[in-house]
């Protein structure tokens, strides 16, 4: 009898310690409750991408004396734009071919997974930025086209399938999303021509469910919109970061990059639909709801990046639903989920030039080829009301070629860009009243902002700079009040969490593209914590 | 009776041509020695940073080894296609910077690095030219 009982103690304690929990979650529901979590479930918080976290021990008076606490180097020399996720004491991260479960907090290598591509060639120039967990199960892309389903308390493979098409330059590298039974994902790599499609696989056993075209295939609504080009050459709107999910009406929100060649339309009259979009559709089937184009037939590379967050708000005494939409256009905008009404268009970086198309001699226009907003979207104080959105600022010339030409697997710009010079690069983090688009403050960074950016209910906002700087400012009026440099330029995830009720904040540093003219440095993740 | 003659000739002359510079493409042979090391000069000035101090490509895309061979040396591209692409695209911060002699230098040492050999001319920026050079697997 008292054997009976140890051993029942001791079941119970196993799951008391998530052990168990930890091989089946999260759950549906803990995934629809992400926003008042205090693990970092999905690679925005939450399926509406607010990027707040209701823990407060961090403040503008308490920041100082943040510390690290734990150092993981991934010696990993991709770009590093991973966005860890946190769940019951494991945290998550990913490289092009790397996945790995950390310790939280004392950053120790639970399980290490290296993937070995299969394909002929996979799209090296196209990173990941992160996983997706469910049901004990972590869920990645590759450059090679595949999709992985790794188990979550081991790493060991549980399924792969071939999702995207390598052969014609297809990779994954968006953090995928996961919503019931469905995984959520699509290829990036428009200047490489691909034709532009989002999918949902199964999350059991990663067979396809349903795909959209973002670039209209022959007979699809929306080819109306490609005229005087041929079906081959219709190309473009990759997907490059995570919807945002409306997840009690199962609506996507996803955003759609441009069209290519980028930087010329001569043979592509029309609005070319649904590149530089964002598409609306049915989780569930992939039927579109609804669109909102913010770059009609764009020459510029101005993707949407950002559909997130998704909000409800008080707009002249009236309750609204309303979507966030933020392009590398340098447009902040608030649309009504309802109406698709614009309640506001918003520049978060400098904007001149900006509907000049370019020509062979050459225009000068901001934002630049690097954007406006780029893959880290805005986070949101709800009860402040406050939006705080990162963005880049560095202008230069945009050129068109005399005679483009599409090379299979190469850029397919279709002209040129010339940067200005590094000193005139900078970024912005610019918080707005997120109601109403008015600015509250700006915080100005010596290069572009493209960390992620976080808010807490300490009033603090956790972000990081190219610089290598990680930054905790004062929500209240954007006042820097801690740095610390981690050794490499942060453009990758800065998530807060908790452990056993003591607040934590990771953030991930490492490689750039070449042309940010970054530092060089290996992927790495610090983590900080109050004494 | 001589036109069909002429025509022989001229056709065994065409595939004699194309032999030659599938020859030419196979061994290498399209650009010199001294070429390639001024292409080394300009690469390390211009590409480096980005595409690696052996061409491994981190963070771009690597010019040596398996990737950059199974996008051009996979009998669809020319070199005119690669001259294309590196003339319209590179530095990326600044592209169409260079001269186009600059270009085929740099085009000439990535050549060198991916093992195809110097001959005893040098590669021009004329597309008539880049246009019958089809690379081969090394």
């Amino acid at each position: 009898m008292k054997l009976t009982g140890i051993v029942l103690a001791t079941l119970g304690m196993l799951v008391a310690s998530n052990l168990v929990w930890a091989a089946s979650g999260p759950t549906q529901d803990e995934l629809n409750h992400a926003d008042q979590s205090t693990d970092w479930l999905l690679p925005n918080h939450d399926y509406a991408g607010v990027r707040f976290v209701d823990l407060k021990q961090i403040t503008p008076a308490t920041a100082a004396s943040l510390r690290p606490v734990c150092i993981y180097q991934g010696a990993d020399l991709n770009r590093s734009q991973t966005n860890p996720l946190v769940y019951k004491g494991t945290m998550y991260i990913t490289a092009p071919q790397l996945t790995v479960a950390l310790d939280p907090v004392t950053c120790r290598v639970k399980w290490r997974h290296d993937w070995k591509e299969k394909a002929k060639q996979g799209n090296s120039s196209i990173k990941n930025r992160g996983a997706a967990i469910k049901d004990g199960k972590v869920v990645r892309g590759t450059q090679d086209g595949y999709l992985l389903a790794l188990d979550a308390d081991s790493g060991k493979v549980l399924w792969e399938v071939k999702a995207a098409d390598s052969e014609k330059f297809e990779a994954l590298g968006m953090t995928p999303l996961i919503y019931d039974d469905l995984v959520i994902i699509g290829p990036a790599g428009s200047e490489y021509g691909i034709k532009g499609w989002i999918g949902a696989f199964r999350l059991s056993d990663g067979q396809s469910v349903w795909r959209f075209n973002t670039v209209p295939r022959d007979g699809e609504p929306g080819v109306e919109t490609w005229v005087g080009v041929d079906a081959k050459l219709r190309l473009g709107g990759g997907i490059w970061t995570t919807p945002s999910l409306d997840a009690a009406k199962g609506l996507l929100y996803v955003p759609v990059g441009n069209p290519a060649p980028d930087l010329i339309a001569t043979e592509r009259a029309g609005t070319n639909l649904y590149t530089g979009a964002m598409i609306v559709l049915d989780a569930h089937t992939g039927q579109l709801n609804w669109y909102k184009q913010t770059v009609p037939q764009d020459t510029h590379d101005w993707d949407v990046p950002v559909t997130a967050p998704l909000f409800t708000t008080t707009i002249n005494g009236a309750r609204r639903d309303v979507v966030t939409l933020g392009g590398k256009d340098g447009l902040l905008r608030l649309l009504d989920r309802q109406s698709h009404e614009e309640i506001y268009a918003v520049p978060v970086t400098t904007r001149t030039n900006a509907e000049v198309a370019p020509t062979v001699e050459g225009v000068y226009a901001c934002p630049g080829l690097v954007g406006g907003m780029e893959w880290s979207a805005p986070a949101l104080d709800p009860k402040a009301d406050l939006m705080v959105a990162p963005a880049v600022d560095w202008c230069g010339v945009f050129k068109k070629d005399e005679e483009p030409r599409f090379v299979a697997g190469q850029l397919f710009m279709g002209g040129s860009f010339t940067y200005d010079p590094i000193e005139k690069s900078r970024g912005w983090l610019t918080a707005v009243k997120a109601s109403t688009g008015e600015i509250l403050w700006k915080y100005s960074s010596s290069r572009p902002m493209l960390g992620a950016v976080t808010l807490t209910s300490g009033n603090v906002v956790l972000t990081g700079e190219v610089t290598g700087d990680f930054l905790v400012l004062d929500a209240a009026n954007g006042k820097p009040v801690y740095r610390f440099n981690v050794g490499g330029p942060v453009t990758g995830g800065v998530i807060s969490y908790a452990v056993q009720g003591k607040q934590y904040v990771a953030v991930v540093s490492g490689m750039t593209a070449g042309f940010w003219l970054a530092q060089p440095a290996a992927l790495t993740v610090v983590v900080f914590a109050l004494p | 009776m001589r036109v069909r003659l002429i025509a022989r000739v001229a056709a065994s002359l065409a595939i004699a041509l194309l032999s030659v510079l599938r020859v030419l493409a196979a061994d290498g042979g399209f650009y010199s020695a001294a070429q390639a090391v001024r292409g080394e000069v300009l690469y390390e000035q211009y590409c480096m940073t980005c595409h690696g101090a052996k061409l491994e490509g981190n963070p771009a895309a690597p010019l040596a080894g398996p990737v950059f061979q199974g996008r051009w040396a996979d009998g669809q591209h020319t070199l005119d296609d690669l001259f294309y692409i590196v003339r319209t695209q590179m530095p990326y911060s600044a592209p169409g910077s260079l001269a186009k002699q600059q270009y085929v230098d740099v085009i000439a040492y990535v050549l060198k690095m991916n093992g195809y050999e110097p001959g005893e001319t040098e590669l021009t920026p004329i597309a008539s030219t880049l246009k019958k050079i089809t690379l081969q697997p090394r």
